[in-house]
């Protein structure tokens, strides 16, 4: 075996513990096997409806310019500027400052195979979220009635396989930047946790915003931005462009890898060197109450792991955009039909524990806070502290950024939208109590399914069974509210009471089985 | 100070530590000594609280490390084999962390800090992320902490490893001064000499179960330790 297929299987067999299931006990094997599978299937489900969410609002505006053909380019532009954003993460932590550097740079394998290696690892997981989000865009495209000729589909394919090389070399280059240069500080984590929070910035820009009013300007967006647009539109009908596309993504990426390789050795030393300053002067420490340490302490954690932050603060993020976008089309509606505005308030009012519930329960800090201790979590076994204690101060740390999240989308929403004062107090009090709900139930689910061996904080952060099972609990309690919402036939104020209640209830019974039985459970797991 | 008494320990149906009895009294170096996979890590983290065992009962001062952990861990402090501790946190932060949870007030804990800092010269490196330090540099940080609460009771596993011979040196004076105070120490170690060197009492574990038991003299009446250990190990 050449050690660059040797390098691709040891790369791949530790994704989702693929190895570790497979030596497993044959019951052990099966439950992980279908966790695996169940993973797959939600993000699946989830990225393929954007796809197809996506693909039918191009659809629309592509339609009235009966330029219907430019669909697929479209979509592909979508993956690639999604194998952008994915391919920035994964280059500082697949590409650089990996685990296995130092042995690997020891062994006889030449550099550009532990690049190429490395390369391919984040390429597959590209072209994996571009094939989930073109199958569906390839069904509305038929729906529509697109010509498929022979051509299209060969061409469509090259466009499918080749698309992430570019964006992936930009990407890469991106990242490699970022990563050195938040290196060069002191305090590396934050510097990259700002940088990759700029991206991300732009990346909801030019998803939800960029100036687009409707779904023709939306579409505009993304046709100015990828480049290789008009050349994708023509390979749809002519193959010799089609193979024009293929040899620009392939030169682009030949170059990225090439420059990688020269400099691979010098920018992981650069990356992977510690800065320290070996100045400290001892000052008077006054020290604080065992709490107020412990939460000290998550907090630090939480800033210390760029994935972790951005993970968590996704959910709270995104809700206050909802909370946006809900006033924005509240206004639009209302300036239509003023003598519905109260109709229409109530209506989002009624709805808002559903959307709340799907943002604060996605990833809460909590769902993988103790797995995240790892091998450390000896001092926190063996220190004279109560484990309820360490709960306790977890479970704040995400009060604090959730409850400012739910008070900031409640307040939007309150004073954006026309309700009575009553659903107005009421959707505080469920944006509130909702984000404690997520908080409890991300622990709780930790607690049961605790993940303390790991390599790296990804594997923890975003593979491992407990965010998945916070994510399942967000969808049931999103759903279940939103079904709530749209089939009982009561007011904003009694739906919001009701959602309330439960939400309240659920919220205290978690809690109670967390500082009952929390601390048992968890010595059983671990 | 520690009473083990008939411990036990099982991994599924497999017995890591069958029955196990030791004491160690105030004022005493026990030597911990065995094979990998004897089962001596496994009764420390039992004696620390970081363990639930399966039979018998730990005593620390007289207290249940069973029905009175909190007790126990007040006086108790502990040197794992592997330094993991929170890599997001600098030194002084880790050790202000400790300070708090063992309650331990503002004049002493800048005092006893700066002491044990300076003793292991790690004052001018507690800014610095305990990421960027080196493995020995952990080991004197988890020292450090250990020692910050002036615990009665010292369980270190391995505490040798990775140290420079200077820090060793210190860290033997501090286990003897911390015995001298009326504390003791329960210690692992594979280094036969230190152990000979260092402890009052040693105990060597053989699959689970204690093989032998005795002062330092008595181990010099049969030769030394090391053949001592290699007689007991070949011995089936």
């Amino acid at each position: 075996m050449s050690n660059f297929k040797a390098l691709v299987k040891v790369q791949f067999l530790s994704l989702f513990g693929i190895n570790k299931r497979l030596h497993d006990t044959k019951k052990k094997f099966l439950s992980g096997i279908a966790g695996t599978l169940l993973y797959g299937v939600i993000v699946c489900a989830a990225v393929g409806y954007a796809g197809y969410t996506y693909a039918n609002l191009f659809a629309e505006a592509l339609l009235l310019n009966g330029e219907i053909i430019s669909l697929l380019p479209l979509m592909a532009a979508v993956c690639a500027i999604i194998s952008f954003v994915f391919s920035f993460f994964a280059t500082g932590n697949v590409l650089y400052a990996y685990k296995d550097y130092d042995l690997l740079s020891s062994m006889p394998v030449r550099t550009s195979d532990i690049v190429l290696s490395k390369l391919l690892f984040i390429y597959v997981s590209d072209l994996a979220f571009s094939i989930i989000i073109m199958v569906p865009s390839l069904i509305v495209y038929a729906n529509i009635g697109g010509e498929l000729g022979a051509v299209t589909i060969i061409a469509l394919f090259l466009i499918l396989l080749f698309t992430p090389l570019l964006m992936m070399a930009l990407s890469v280059l991106v990242g490699m930047l970022t990563s050195v240069v938040s290196s060069l500080f002191r305090k590396k984590n934050l510097i990259q946790i700002i940088l990759l929070l700029v991206v991300m910035a732009a990346y909801f820009w030019l998803c939800f915003a960029a100036g687009a009013t409707d779904s023709a300007d939306f579409t505009a967006v993304f046709k100015n931005i990828y480049f290789l647009f008009p050349l994708s539109v023509r390979a749809m009908s002519d193959l010799w462009y089609a193979l024009l596309f293929v040899a620009v993504n392939v030169a682009s990426f030949a170059l990225v890898t090439a420059l990688v390789c020269v400099t691979y050795k010098k920018f992981n030393s650069i990356i992977t060197a510690k800065r320290t300053k070996k100045n400290f002067r001892m000052k008077i420490y006054e020290g604080q109450n065992v709490f107020s340490s412990l939460y000290r302490r998550e907090t630090s954690r939480l800033f210390s792991c760029p994935m972790y932050f951005l993970n968590s603060i996704i959910g709270a993020s995104l809700c206050v955009v909802m909370a946006v976008v809900a006033a924005v089309v509240s206004d639009m509606l209302v300036k239509q039909q003023q003598d519905l505005s109260y109709i229409i308030g109530n209506y989002i009012a009624a709805f808002s524990p559903a959307a709340f519930a799907f943002m604060l329960l996605l990833a809460p800090t909590t769902n993988c806070a103790i797995s995240l201790e790892g091998s450390a979590f000896w001092i926190i076994k063996t220190v004279p502290v109560k484990m309820n204690t360490v709960f306790k101060a977890k479970l704040a740390v995400n009060y604090t950024y959730f409850a400012i999240s739910a008070l900031i989308s409640s307040a939007i929403l309150v004073i954006f939208i026309k309700m009575s004062a009553l659903a107005a107090v009421l959707v505080f009090a469920n944006g509130l109590i909702i984000a404690a709900l997520g908080g409890n139930t991300g622990l709780l689910v930790n607690i049961l399914l605790p993940k303390m061996k790991w390599e790296n904080e990804n594997q923890v952060v975003k593979q491992s069974a407990s965010v998945l099972v916070t994510m399942l609990s967000a969808f049931v309690f999103a759903i279940l509210f939103g079904l709530g919402a749209a089939y009982i036939p009561l007011s904003a104020e009694w739906l919001l009471t009701i959602t309330g209640a439960f939400s309240l209830f659920c919220t205290v019974a978690v809690y109670v089985v967390i500082m009952k039985k929390g601390e048992s459970i968890l010595n059983r797991k671990i | 100070m520690l009473e083990i008494r008939n411990f036990t320990k099982c991994y599924g149906n497999f017995k890591a530590v069958d029955n196990l009895t030791l004491t160690v009294k105030d004022g005493e170096i026990y030597g911990f000594i065995g094979h990998n996979g004897a089962g001596k890590s496994t009764t420390i983290k039992a004696v620390v609280g970081a363990m639930s065992f399966d039979g018998g009962e730990i005593f620390i001062d007289g207290k249940s490390v069973k029905s009175e952990p909190m007790e126990c861990k007040k006086i108790v402090a502990y040197v794992p084999d592997n330094p993991d501790i929170y890599d997001y946190l600098t030194g002084i932060q880790y050790l202000n962390f400790i300070c708090d949870v063992y309650r331990i007030g503002k004049s002493e804990r800048n005092d006893r800090i700066k002491k044990y800092a300076d003793l292991f010269e790690m004052t001018a490196s507690l800014g610095d992320l305990i990421s960027a330090y080196s493995h020995g540099m952990k080991q004197k940080l988890v020292i450090i902490s250990a020692l910050v609460h002036n615990p009665k009771l010292l369980v270190l596993d391995e505490p040798f490893v990775g140290l420079d011979p200077i820090a060793s040196f210190k860290l033997k004076e501090i286990m003897r001064s911390v015995c001298d105070e009326g504390g003791a120490i329960f210690f692992s170690t594979h280094v036969l000499e230190v152990a000979e060197k260092l402890c009052d009492r040693v105990g060597i574990i053989k699959k689970g179960k204690l093989a032998f038991e005795g002062t330092v003299k008595e181990v010099a009446a049969s030769g030394n330790l090391e053949s001592l250990f290699l007689e007991i190990e070949e011995n089936e």
